[in-house]
């Protein structure tokens, strides 16, 4: 879609914000559902798989350098498999930005434009996701890099200032909802981090593709230290069962913010960074989604499919289905999702090891 | 094509917000919400609403505008729902209601006594209601209340509620705000207290002073104002107040701070939970008897004896009486557990009542002689 190459920091902006941008939706709240107030412990085990695939990943076969996972298919299993691989991508690509589309009109509405039609809140979202997609690589990277730290900061010092509100209590019983829930619950949490998988399609869209397993490295650990400083914000702040309620868990944290009689509402603010992130995070999702489209079925030209799979976006995300059932569509998809970031990348690799083997 | 793209959506990013704006001047805006129970429908709401011309005159000029009214007037609706009376009250007065500068919401002590479970997601889960929004138990009806409240000294009505909800330099009332309520009625390692909240039709006067004791997000008891400055020694929330204690026929007055938290420690016992909790205090004594002011390591033992009794007398009632742990030693005592689901087998509501509770009162004095500092 456009020849301009990402720099090492580019690149873990845009992954950072891809991997945390589920905080500002309802991720807190499914951690802190699936494990109690041991949530932030689900964290670590989360990012610990994710980061040991990665290491491994890069370790093990530093021979695929330059090579995305497109690409390892075509080795692999040649045209059909990538093909195959490339479909079921793309579909669970539109599939979990539509679901993401629909979470932001939705939460948008409810925090501030409550009697807007969600329609034209949806046709706001969409416009700045079609138009953030076609504007391309470029304009992507660079909104991120000035963008993503700006937001993390902000977010950082609303959370600190909500610190007033925070009890080391809630932080008891220490195991939460017991080690099996951790474990198993933190498992399927898994899914949280799909976006992981853009990981392995960066080789070619970076300046430098030998520092694929660095940026890596740097976009788990700070998105690890992201999760952990809102999850344990939140679980602070807001004593289980009540923290089990995954409606804008950071939002309600931020509502409690009341220093004096001059810092308080600062949902405002909130709103505002929400609205952002929403932004960036949409229309990446969307270019990636065309990106891998385009690389799976060999088009020459990318940027018209921009509009058709950015409505294809909007129509699945306004489907009436979605109405009252999206956090439980959430839930019943986290049993799957998980497989596409962390098993598809091994089972490649495998399959690659083992036919050259052969 | 970029440019044209561009124009084009740029009303979309400027012209968001003037599809649902609201005029300030079209708000009627609700400080404080009674409820009580109603005659013909369940319930009965008093919206109090800020009257802003009353307001401004007063500040401007030290009294009421020439418009005659207080800054506040009170309207009562009654409804199966709160929001059911929200809408009603639309059709009583010209301007819209809103309730996001609500500052105070009174529960009258029968509404309370059946229960406000109910209640609790309509208020917090609503985006209209600040999670800080103070909560209150009216003895009587919350309407008398309401209709009792008389501010000459601060006519801004949302400074009134502020202020008086909110002191920190006056210990016989609790603080209690909605989300402390709404997370509460989930928890069983602690129970919801709320102000008690007075009013007296001959004098036209309203107070708080007290407070009210819930159990399972009921009423079952109240707590004098005596009673509140100890339960507020004991969670820690305590800053400053003049205790006045008996000693040999005299009365001692001491002005006491705290001067750290309390420590409190839990241990079990055959299953049994051991309480044992350590205040720290620190003040001095300010009025009393010549030979105590001479002596005033012999009236700090009166007074940390005669805090002890008072203490122990205070916890053996929330075991016995109301048996609701309201200081919140559950929350300490979780810590013994490795699983929410222990926890919960364990029952500590209930094992709290048979918990043996030790109470050490620890007091410094701050000056050892008053007198020496004329």
């Amino acid at each position: 879609m456009s020849n301009y190459k990402l720099s090492s920091n580019e690149a873990i902006t845009v992954m950072v914000n891809l991997m945390c941008n589920k905080l500002l939706l309802s991720a807190p709240g499914s951690f802190t559902a699936a494990a109690g107030n041991a949530g932030w412990m689900s964290v670590l085990i989360v990012f610990a798989v994710t980061a040991c695939v990665w290491i491994f990943y890069c370790r093990r076969y530093p021979r695929f350098s330059g090579l995305d996972l497109l690409d390892l298919c075509q080795k692999v299993g040649g045209k059909p498999l990538k093909l195959t691989v490339g479909s079921i991508l793309s579909i669970f690509m539109v599939f979990l930005t539509a679901i993401a589309f629909r979470q932001y009109i939705e939460n948008v509405k409810q925090m501030s434009l409550v009697s807007t039609p969600l329609s034209l809140i949806g046709i706001l979202f969409a416009a700045g996701m079609i138009l953030g997609a076609y504007t391309g690589l470029k304009s992507v990277a660079k909104v991120h890099s000035f963008f993503t730290p700006l937001i993390f900061i902000f977010i950082a010092v609303l959370l600190a200032m909500a610190f007033p509100h925070y009890d080391t209590t809630n932080l008891f019983p220490a195991l939460g909802k017991g080690g099996k829930s951790i474990l198993g619950g933190g498992f399927f949490l898994l899914s949280t981090l799909f976006e992981f998988i853009l990981l392995f399609f960066l080789p070619p869209l970076l300046k430098d593709e030998k520092k694929q397993p660095r940026i890596g490295k740097w976009s788990i650990a700070i998105s690890c230290l992201y999760f952990l400083m809102v999850i344990s914000a939140f679980i602070l702040a807001i004593p289980s069962p009540a923290s089990t309620d995954r409606y804008l868990p950071i939002f309600q944290v931020i509502r409690l913010i009341q220093i004096g009689t001059f810092f308080q509402r600062l949902e405002s603010v909130f709103l505002m960074i929400f609205t952002i992130s929403g932004f960036l995070y949409l229309s990446t999702m969307l270019f990636f989604t065309v990106y891998l489209f385009q690389k799976t079925f060999g088009i020459e030209y990318g940027k018209p499919l921009v509009f058709p799979m950015g409505f294809l976006v909007c129509a699945i995300g306004s489907i009436h289905f979605f109405q009252d059932r999206i956090l439980a569509f959430l839930q019943f998809s986290n049993v799957f999702v998980w497989v596409i970031p962390i098993l598809l990348p091994l089972t490649l690799l495998f399959l690659y090891r083992w036919r050259s083997a052969r | 094509m970029k440019k044209t793209l561009l124009l084009a959506l740029l009303p979309c990013l400027l012209l968001t917000g003037c599809y649902d704006s609201r005029e300030v001047d079209n708000m009627a805006y609700v400080m404080a919400v009674g409820v009580d129970s109603g005659r013909e429908k369940e319930l009965a709401f008093t919206l109090q609403f800020a009257v802003p011309l009353n307001i401004s005159g007063g500040v401007e000029t030290g009294d009421k505008s020439e418009g005659g009214g207080g800054p506040l007037d009170n309207l009562t609706i009654e409804a199966d729902s709160l929001y059911h009376a929200l809408d009603y009250a639309n059709n009583y007065i010209s301007k819209q209601v809103n309730v996001s500068h609500c500052k105070l919401i009174v529960f009258s002590e029968e509404v309370a006594r059946k229960g406000l479970n109910k209640y609790e997601n309509t208020l917090v889960k609503g985006k209209d209601f600040r999670p800080n929004t103070f909560v209150a138990t009216s003895l009587g009806q919350a309407k008398d209340y309401l209709g009792q409240i008389s501010s000459p000294l601060e006519l801004n009505p949302a400074r009134y509620y502020e202020l008086i909800y909110d002191k920190s330099y006056s210990s016989f009332t609790p603080t209690i705000h909605l989300k402390d309520f709404y997370y509460n009625a989930d928890l069983s390692d602690i129970e919801t207290v709320m102000p008690l909240a007075h009013s007296d039709a001959e004098d036209k006067t309203a107070q708080i002073n007290g407070m009210a004791v819930f159990k399972d997000n009921r009423m079952v008891g109240t707590a004098t104002g005596d009673e509140t400055v100890l339960f507020k020694m004991l969670n820690g929330t305590f800053k400053s107040a003049h205790v006045p204690i008996e000693a040999d026929g005299d009365t001692l007055v001491f002005i006491i701070n705290q001067k750290k938290a309390p420590q409190v420690k839990i241990s079990f016992d055959k299953g049994v939970p051991q309480i044992g909790i350590t205040l720290n205090l620190e003040g001095e004594l300010v009025s009393g008897t010549e030979a105590y002011l001479k002596a005033p390591s012999a009236s700090s033992e009166f007074l940390k004896q005669d805090l002890t009794e008072r203490l122990q007398a205070f916890l053996k009632k929330t075991q016995t009486e109301y048996g609701a742990d309201i200081v919140g030693f559950g929350k300490q005592a979780k810590r013994r557990f490795a699983t929410i689901q222990d926890f919960d087998n364990y029952h500590w509501d209930e094992m709290y009542k048979a918990a043996s509770v030790s109470v050490k009162v620890s007091f410094e004095s701050t000056k050892p002689n008053p007198r020496e500092r004329s």
